[in-house]
């Protein structure tokens, strides 16, 4: 063969920064999705044993902005991580407009702040094969990411009473650095499959088993207290775990910036 | 010619913008801007990087071209600053339904961890991935007291959250530098969720800021919201100016 020919040109793998992310949501409808595994409660959360991550979904079967793996089945290139991280995230409004009876029934009792507290008590576990490279507490794996700031609102009309309440809760403080360094890289070779398992404790998962919701998280208010339905002004609220490896990938060079050998 | 050229390698960010305010399309003149949060809702994808340049003004896009890459870039960096006003209206001299801050907070703490994002060169796939996971590190900080006078009937609410905290450090790195060619095109976009969409389609605003003109007379000026999705990186241009030698 011709040793100008493209086929007889040595392959050099191109490093790419890149991360691998996967999503567990919960909130009322999210068990409907086809093929993503999320949950509809609290407390069907609380039924499982093992909440499982990076075998189960894809990009085509929730979307990007949920997980980024092509193939729920192996990783379809060698990857080193170098940082792992798992987030919880709430809905930042609950209780926000107190005495609108159907915003209120509908959105106070999220107890949003009880199911963060439960990831004191949840342990993660990555697995490359049959091999374990992570099992350690949430608490020492803080996602680096999140919201940050301050929200100051109001309480004006004597006769409604608006009141408003955000919540901003984060696995630490949102700095991308501040993530578990892996000073020793998990590396995964390609085609191998990865799985990560969320454990709750018995007293976790006893807590989520009684804990309603999500519910509702409200967007505008009713014109009026005695009209409407909640979902009117609303959408279903949603809960997120997030699980996600910081790193690089191998793939082919491309583009005009690499050169053939 | 036997003149040897070399490129100079400058620190030159990119950043390109969407605003979202009403009448932002006219009376702003920005190319894919938006009237309101409902109006977000109807596209799947937003596009950025290849749809505006410096021409809708220099805060909002830095871009030459909207096309394609004028100079050879090494991209170190990418954020995603999603910031709503800094004050949302409650104004009691008005339908309660009309007050914001419910939307604007959802837009600035919730619609994040419903985007995705993917960063293309060419058609290439560099970055897919949750947008939370590129804090911008940026954005206004401090704390806001709101008072319990109205000032003609309009109550503001303070609200200063940022995608992450709001250092400039804070940033999702590449160490691998992503190095674009020159005259390549490229393009971020971010992708909605149907469960974002429906929430952008419920939401109202941005609205109004209250304004007393010199006259006394309340007055409203529109409140923005917006994205900002910025690249740190070099760029390597001709060499300038006479601290430049010609090779």
């Amino acid at each position: 063969m011709n040793e100008n020919t493209a086929t007889s040109e040595p392959r050099r793998n191109a490093v790419e920064s890149w991360p691998i992310f996967d999503t567990v949501q919960i909130g009322q409808g999210q068990a409907d999705v086809s093929k993503a595994g999320w949950y509809n409660s609290f407390a069907e959360l609380g039924n499982e044993t093992q909440i499982p991550f990076f075998d189960q979904r894809t990009r085509s079967s929730v979307g990007p902005m949920y997980c980024n793996l092509d193939s729920a089945e192996q990783v379809p290139y060698p990857y080193t991580a170098y940082s792992i991280g798992v987030e919880v995230k709430t809905p930042s409004l609950a209780d926000f407009h107190a005495n609108f009876p159907q915003i209120e029934s509908q959105s106070k009792s999220c107890n949003y702040e009880t199911f963060v507290d439960m990831f004191k008590h949840a342990a993660f576990r990555l697995q490359v094969s049959q091999d374990e490279k992570i099992l350690s507490n949430t608490m020492t794996l803080p996602g680096g990411v999140g919201g940050d700031g301050f929200y100051n609102g109001v309480s004006i009309n004597p006769v409604n009473n608006y009141t408003s309440k955000f919540n901003m809760y984060n696995n630490g403080m949102a700095v991308i650095k501040n993530r578990l360094r892996l000073q020793n890289p998990v590396h995964i070779p390609r085609n191998r499959n990865i799985s990560g398992s969320l454990i709750f404790s018995t007293y976790a998962r006893d807590v989520l088993q009684g804990l309603e919701g999500p519910l509702v998280t409200p967007l505008s208010i009713p014109a009026s207290p005695a009209t409407g339905v909640a979902l009117d002004y609303g959408v279903n609220a949603v809960c997120q775990i997030r699980v996600s490896l910081i790193g690089a990938r191998q793939v082919q060079q491309r583009n005009d910036l690499h050169f053939a050998g | 010619m036997n003149t040897k050229y070399k490129n100079a390698v400058e620190d030159w960010p990119l950043y390109d913008s969407i605003l979202i305010a009403s009448n932002a399309n006219t009376l702003y003149r920005g190319a894919g801007f938006f009237n309101s949060y409902q109006e977000l809702s109807a596209p799947a994808q937003i596009p950025f990087f290849n749809v505006r340049n410096r021409s809708v003004g220099v805060q909002y896009c830095n871009m030459d071209s909207a096309n394609k890459m004028p100079y050879v870039y090494h991209l170190q960096s990418i954020g995603i600053a999603v910031e709503a006003p800094l004050a949302s209206c409650a104004r009691d001299a008005l339908p309660v339904a009309e007050r914001t801050e419910a939307s604007d907070l959802f837009f600035a703490n919730d619609l994040i961890n419903h985007l995705g994002f993917i960063f293309r060169v060419a058609q290439d796939e560099k970055m897919v991935t949750n947008a939370r996971y590129l804090p911008s590190g940026e954005g206004i900080v401090g704390w806001g007291g709101n008072q319990t006078e109205t000032i003609g009937n309009q109550f503001l609410t303070s609200t200063t959250v940022t995608n992450g905290v709001a250092t400039n450090e804070n940033r999702y790195p590449l160490p691998t530098p992503i190095s674009i060619p020159r005259e390549e095109n490229i393009e971020g976009s971010l992708i909605l969720s149907p469960y974002a969409r429906e929430a952008l389609a419920k939401m109202i605003g941005p609205g109004d800021w209250p304004c007393i003109s010199q006259s006394n007379i309340p007055d409203q000026k529109p409140q923005a919201a917006l994205i900002r999705i910025t690249l740190y990186g070099v760029r390597e241009v001709q060499q300038r100016n006479a601290l430049h030698y010609a090779g």
